[in-house]
C-alpha cells in the first residue's frame, strides 16, 4: 500500500485547557521541524518513503537555492539529485542535539552541493566569469511565517551596514565568491574587501544577537 | 550599541567560521579548515552558529519548482545503489564479529546463526504505523512515530524546540481504557528517545493508545504515576 500522506489529529490539553493547534506559525514551524525530523530518523533506517516525504516538504526550498547558485535549471537539477542520495546516506550524521534545525542542514547540503558544482564548472572554463552582482532577494508574501521572521531579522541586520558590505556578503551566501573574486570585481585591494566584509560580518553577528 | 572599528586577528575563530561557512577563502584554506572542523569541537560549532544566522537568506528566495524528472531520477539511484552496496547491517558490523569471538573454530556454527541473522536483518525496513504529536506550551512539541518490531511497537519519540525546567525530567506516559498511566521512560529535549513497547501493553490496536508527557522531579516520578502538570497528551492516529 502507497503512503500517500500522513494525517495528524492533535487531542491536545494542558493543564486541562484545551489549545487549538496549528493555529499560530510559531506551532506550524514546531510541527513541521519535528515532523522532518522524524523523517530523518526513518531515513536512517533505510525507508524510502520517508525520503519522499522530506522530499515533498522540501524540495521546492533546496530547488530554489541550488538554482539560484548555479543558475543553469538543469544543472540544479542535477544537484538537487545528489543532495537527496547525500540525504539517503548521511541521514544518521545530523545531529539535532547540537540545536540545528533539519532545514537548515539540508539548505547546508544543497549550498555546499551548489558550490562543488560551480567549482568544477569555474575548474572546466578556466575563468571566474559570474557575475559579482547579485539581484534583489526580496521576500515574497505567501512565504512561511516562521522563515519570514528570521529572514527579516536577518535583513534588518544586513541593511544596518552599509551597501557595498550587505552586496558583498550576499554575493559571498550565493556566489562562493572568495575574497580574491570580490576584491578583483569591486576594484579595490585585497585587504580593504577582508576588512570591509570582517567588519560587516562582526556587526551583523552582534545585531543578530542582540 | 556601537562595535569597535577594527580587524579581528587573522586566527580569529568565529571569524574563519564564517569565512569558511561563506566559502570566502581560496582551496587550500578550505582545505585545511575542513580538516580543522573534525577534530576541533568550537570551530565546528562556531560554523554551525553562522549556518544558522545567515541560512535563513536561502530560506525566502522565490520558489521555483524542479521538474518531474527529479524525484524518479533519485529513487532509480538509489536502487541502483542498494543493489551493488547493500547499507550496513548487522553482517558487515566488525563489532559483532569480535563480539562472537570469530575463530576457525567456532565459524561454523556462528555462520548458520549469522546467516539467518543476516537475512532476518535485510527484510525492508519496517514502515510506520501509526504517528502522534504531543504539542506542549510555548509551541514545544514531541512527535512520536510507532512501528511493528518482534511483535511488539517501536516507538520514537523526536522533540522540537521543548524546554524542560531546570532539575526536572519530561516523563512519557502510556494511557490504555480503563488502567493507569503507565511509564514508558524519560524524554529528552534534544535528541530522539526510542521506545519498545510489548504487544500485551497496547491493550488490543494502537488505535486505543493515548501518550502523555508530564513534568516530574529530575530522574521520574518518584511514585509510578504522573506527579506534576502533563504538558501534553496525544492519541496516535494510523497511518
Amino acid at each position: 500500500m502507497r503512503l500517500r500522506s500522513i494525517r495528524l489529529l492533535i487531542d491536545v490539553c494542558t493543564g486541562g485547557r484545551i489549545f487549538v493547534t496549528l493555529a499560530s506559525a510559531n506551532h506550524q514551524a514546531a510541527i513541521d521541524r519535528a515532523e522532518l525530523l522524524a523523517c530523518l530518523h526513518r531515513v536512517t533506517r533505510g525507508d524510502r518513503l520517508a525520503l519522499e516525504e522530506i522530499y515533498r516538504r522540501t524540495n521546492v526550498k533546496l530547488f530554489s537555492l541550488c538554482a539560484r547558485i548555479l543558475v543553469d535549471r538543469a544543472e540544479a537539477e542535477d544537484v538537487l539529485q545528489e543532495v537527496y542520495i547525500t540525504v539517503w546516506n548521511k541521514a544518521d550524521q545530523f545531529d539535532e542535539a547540537r540545536g540545528l534545525s533539519p532545514m537548515t542542514w539540508l539548505l547546508t547540503i544543497a549550498r555546499n552541493r551548489s558550490f562543488d558544482r560551480l567549482r568544477s564548472r569555474r575548474q572546466y572554463h578556466g575563468a571566474l566569469d559570474e557575475a559579482v552582482e547579485v539581484a534583489d532577494t526580496a521576500p515574497l508574501a505567501d512565504i512561511a511565517l516562521a522563515s519570514l521572521e528570521s529572514a527579516q531579522r536577518l535583513n534588518a541586520c544586513l541593511d544596518g551596514l552599509d551597501g557595498r558590505t550587505a552586496q558583498a556578503i550576499r554575493a559571498a551566501f550565493f556566489g562562493g565568491q572568495t575574497y580574491e573574486c570580490l576584491a578583483t570585481a569591486a576594484g579595490t585591494p585585497l585587504g580593504s574587501m577582508k576588512s570591509l566584509i570582517r567588519r560587516g560580518l562582526m556587526r551583523l553577528k552582534a545585531c543578530l544577537g542582540s | 550599541m556601537s562595535v569597535p572599528e577594527i580587524d579581528p586577528p587573522d586566527d580569529d575563530i568565529e571569524m574563519l567560521a564564517a569565512e569558511f561557512f561563506l566559502r570566502l577563502l581560496n582551496a587550500g584554506e578550505i582545505t585545511k579548515l575542513n580538516a580543522l572542523r573534525t577534530h576541533n569541537r568550537q570551530f565546528d560549532e562556531a560554523v554551525q552558529a553562522w549556518e544558522m544566522r545567515l541560512m535563513p537568506l536561502a530560506e525566502v528566495l522565490a520558489p521555483v519548482q524542479p521538474g518531474a524528472r527529479v524525484w524518479p531520477a533519485i529513487t532509480a539511484a538509489i536502487a541502483s545503489a542498494e543493489t551493488t552496496k547493500p547499507r550496513l547491517g548487522l553482517w558487515d558490523n566488525l563489532k559483532f564479529w569480535r563480539y562472537f569471538g570469530l575463530s576457525a573454530g567456532a565459524f561454523g556454527t556462528v555462520f548458520a546463526a549469522a546467516m539467518i541473522v543476516a537475512v532476518f536483518l535485510r527484510a525492508p525496513p519496517p514502515l510506520p504505523i501509526a504517528t502522534a504529536s504531543l504539542v506542549t506550551e510555548h509551541a514545544g512539541l514531541f512527535v512520536a512515530t510507532a512501528e511493528k518490531k518482534n511483535g511488539g511497537i517501536l516507538l520514537v519519540v523526536s522533540p522540537s524546540q521543548v524546554s524542560v525546567p531546570q532539575h526536572k525530567s519530561a516523563e512519557l506516559w502510556l494511557l490504555t481504557p480503563g488502567n493507569q498511566p503507565e511509564p514508558l521512560g524519560l524524554l529528552a529535549s534534544n535528541r530522539s528517545v526510542a521506545v519498545n513497547l510489548s504487544a500485551n501493553r497496547l491493550h488490543g490496536s494502537i488505535s486505543n493508545v493515548t501518550l502523555a508527557v508530564s513534568i516530574e522531579p529530575a530522574g521520574g516520578s518518584p511514585t509510578g504515576l504522573p506527579t506534576g502538570p502533563v504538558i501534553a497528551v496525544a492519541k496516535f492516529v494510523p497511518i
